[in-house]
């Protein structure tokens, strides 16, 4: 028995000798300081106005070059907010939108979303600057998407409001934005002198033109060659 | 079982003493210094690598002071650029002539200081030289030969050289900087400054036994980051204070707030990514009563508590030490005196209470006498709240119809724990007044609803400061200044008498072959071209080349 306990007391104090020494030399500090604002939940809807139902691991990065790490997030597709859950506090807040600068949905398998603050120039009432919209590929052509959810009001009495999702997509080109539909043609009025180009694209590699997926792959396909790519807004 | 306790004890003791000491010789770092002697007044220029910092990935921070016996004369925080470590470093006027130490150090994988050190001799132009007398009749002390300590060559990995070893003053000097692919080290040093004529040896280099005697400093962390510690103790008892809630500010007009909690030995840490300067700091705890203490720890290890050299009579009276204390004279004369300004290269644009619209400026109001009168007129979503002589700030919120009872007060960014305190505040005081109603967070801190008040003085001496906190100065990192002496003076009329004409710090990777340059002063003599560094394995190399000006 006392043989066990000096072992016992010499692997402890082996331990706390090896805690003091890789106690490190980053001193503990507080994690990202997210900046929210109190969050006050939708009611009275029918329909989730998020665009996950269930909360999801999220990394933020924030203007002042900081990142959240595996932070609970939604996305409010009505209000347009990035809504988060402070560990801390135990409270859900909404993200204050002038320091975000982007977010990412981190997915189990690998397919993070990624969303940014949109600072280009305004499309209308449907992208206007600070709205945060996913990015579906990233270059000399950048492809966008902006969920949103309007609200139409119930003619019942007793009957709630519901959610109607929709997604707007854009297109991206140097400092000019343009809205598309999710529609491979409405593409070719932006690429005129590239139709035939495009169509015998998709012909090889047998995609629909009515798909996210293949919007984006086209997209993908146009930036390994952009030069060739006229766009004429 | 006594064999077994003494074995328990002996382990426990070993176990105490891994917490290591202070290493200043350690040998994996590489210290340059732009002269050999100095003058009172005169500026340090030094350039610091790290030999292991591959393995060592982001070491960011480097701690380097001038030291006097028992004593941190001078000090710096300097921050990485490029794979190393530049600065400058003041020596004050007073400094008496002798022998200092001069230190740079970075906290190891434990956090220990580890560095090296480097002697350096001062003369006072004003013939301040009691300490270094003392020294001269004390046991075990011994005259530094600062003319002696010449550089030694390494090898032919790296070679500086110029085509003559003879040349006019006020000449421009190529000079050829050959670097091999082996010498990969991550900044060379390059410096060509003026040696004595007649270079002495009949004062023995110092032997080993004589270095600088430390004190066994074990409590100082050094971490690799921009790091505020200290500890909150009870007042009376000195007992730690658990799990308190610390405040640190910095009085600024876009309010930054830091928040942290002591840990199990009431022992707290502030971190932070790049300041810059000389900053004001307040910090508090949240609790404002009992009293507490708040002690800030140290960042510098303890300064040598002997250096057991002095200046030798045969430096000290030499011709080449009156020159140079006549050419820093003169170097001072035709310098217009220029005060040190704290850089930043990082803005804070945004208050951690959030952007807000409610902005009031007093000053477009007819003058109030005091902050009551100023809530009660120009304030409408804020009132005091006056009950069994409490006064409270409420803050109402216009969309969700709600007073919170509980905002944050602010005096230029630093919180108070009552708006009783801002009562002494009339309208000339204050230049804005910030007003957020929304309920929000910054990390951890759950803010309901702020008043930020700024003064005219923004420095927040118009309020007492709040009990149990204190407010000192800390010096943040240091950004080099561009070393402006590899030129001669813009304005012909001014005297060209440089004694160090040439000193960069050149950062890798390097060509090959390399020309530089050397713009000679108007100061005929014997100068020395030194070149070196260390590589990533602590490899030294160095290379050196004497030559002459003539009239």
């Amino acid at each position: 028995m006392k043989k066990y306990f000096f072992t016992w007391m010499l692997v402890s104090t082996l331990a706390w000798a090896q805690c003091e020494i890789s106690s490190g030399t980053n001193a503990p500090q507080e994690n990202t300081r997210l900046y929210g604002i109190a969050y006050i939940f939708p009611v009275g809807l029918e329909g989730s106005p998020y665009l996950y139902d269930d909360w999801q691991d999220g990394k933020i990065l924030l203007e002042n070059g900081e990142t959240a790490e595996r932070v609970p997030i939604r996305f409010n597709r009505i209000t347009n907010d990035l809504v988060f859950y402070n560990k801390e506090l135990l409270k859900v807040f909404r993200a204050d939108k002038a320091t975000i600068h982007s977010f990412d949905f981190l997915d189990p398998d690998g397919k993070n979303r990624l969303f940014i603050k949109y600072t280009g120039e305004e499309v209308l009432y449907r992208l206007q600057k600070n709205d945060l919209i996913e990015v579906l590929h990233e270059g000399h052509i950048s492809l966008y998407v902006k969920h949103f959810s309007e609200i139409i009001a119930s003619n019942d009495l007793h009957a709630r409001d519901k959610i109607h999702p929709s997604t707007f997509y854009f297109l991206k080109v140097g400092d000019q934005t343009v809205e598309v539909r999710k529609n491979i043609r409405s593409v070719f009025r932006y690429f005129p002198g590239n139709k035939k180009e495009i169509k015998k694209w998709l012909a090889q590699n047998q995609l629909t033109r009515r798909s996210e997926k293949s919007f984006t792959r086209l997209v993908e396909w146009m930036n390994t060659h952009p030069e060739n790519f006229l766009f004429q807004p | 079982m006594s064999k077994r306790l003494i074995t328990t004890t002996l382990f426990l003791t070993v176990c105490l003493f891994l917490r290591a000491v202070p290493v200043f010789h350690s040998g994996n770092h590489y210290l340059e210094l732009n002269k050999d002697l100095y003058v009172s007044g005169e500026k340090i220029f030094f350039m610091v690598t790290l030999s292991d910092q591959d393995s060592r990935s982001g070491k960011k921070i480097m701690y380097a002071d001038l030291c006097d016996e028992s004593k941190i004369v001078s000090s710096r925080i300097l921050l990485r650029q490029n794979h190393h470590w530049q600065g400058d470093m003041d020596i004050p006027d007073s400094l008496q002539t002798g022998v200092y130490v001069f230190r740079v150090y970075s906290g190891n994988e434990n956090g220990t200081p580890e560095g090296t050190l480097r002697l350096i001799t001062v003369i006072n132009p004003y013939g301040k030289n009691e300490n270094n007398e003392k020294r001269k009749d004390m046991p075990g002390c011994q005259p530094w030969d600062v003319f002696n300590q010449i550089p030694s060559e390494t090898g032919p990995a790296i070679k500086v050289y110029a085509a003559k070893a003879d040349f006019r003053t006020g000449e421009t000097i190529p000079v050829t900087l050959e670097i091999q692919p082996e010498a990969t080290c991550p900044a060379l040093s390059f410096r060509v400054y003026r040696i004595p004529d007649r270079e002495n040896s009949h004062i023995a280099h110092p032997m080993k036994e004589a270095l600088p005697a430390f004190s066994d400093d074990r409590s100082i962390q050094i971490y690799n980051s921009l790091t505020v510690s200290g500890r909150v103790v009870e007042k009376s008892t000195r007992t730690p204070v658990r799990g308190e809630r610390l405040f640190f500010s910095i009085p600024d007009s876009i309010p930054q707030i830091n928040v942290t909690h002591t840990d199990s030995f009431g022992i707290f840490h502030f971190s932070f990514g790049e300041l810059f300067g000389a900053k004001d700091v307040i910090i508090q705890t949240d609790s404002k009563e009992p009293e507490w203490d708040i002690e800030i720890m140290p960042v510098f290890p303890d300064p040598p508590l002997r250096i057991p050299y002095y200046v030798a009579e045969e430096v000290e009276k030499s011709s080449f030490a009156d020159q140079s204390l006549q050419r820093a004279l003169i170097h001072r004369a035709y310098t217009p005196y220029t005060p040190e300004t704290a850089h930043s290269t990082q803005q804070n644009v945004y208050p951690f209470y959030g952007a807000t619209n409610e902005v009031v400026y007093p000053d477009r109001y007819v003058d109030l006498n005091d902050f009551e009168e100023i809530t009660l007129e120009l304030l409408p979503l804020c009132n005091i709240h006056k009950e069994k002589g409490v006064d409270r700030l409420r803050i109402y919120h216009p969309e969700t119809k709600r007073y919170s009872d509980s905002p944050l007060i602010l005096v230029d960014g630093v919180p108070v724990p009552s708006i009783r305190d801002l009562y002494g505040l009339s309208s000339p005081k204050v230049r804005r007044i910030e007003i957020q109603p929304d309920i929000r967070c910054f990390g951890s801190l759950l803010i309901e609803g702020a008043l930020s008040v700024f003064t005219t003085r923004g420095n927040f001496l118009d309020v007492d400061l709040p009990p149990n906190a204190i407010r000192y100065t800390w010096d943040t990192f240091s950004l080099p200044i561009p070393y402006s002496g590899n030129q001669a003076p813009e304005n012909p009329s001014h005297p060209d008498f440089r004694d160090v004409l040439y000193w960069e710090a050149l950062p890798g990777p390097f060509p090959l072959t390399m020309q530089i340059n050397v713009h000679a002063s108007m100061e005929k003599g014997n100068y020395r071209i030194v070149a070196g560094g260390k590589d990533r394995d602590g490899r030294l190399y160095r290379s050196v080349f004497n030559f002459t000006l003539h009239e």
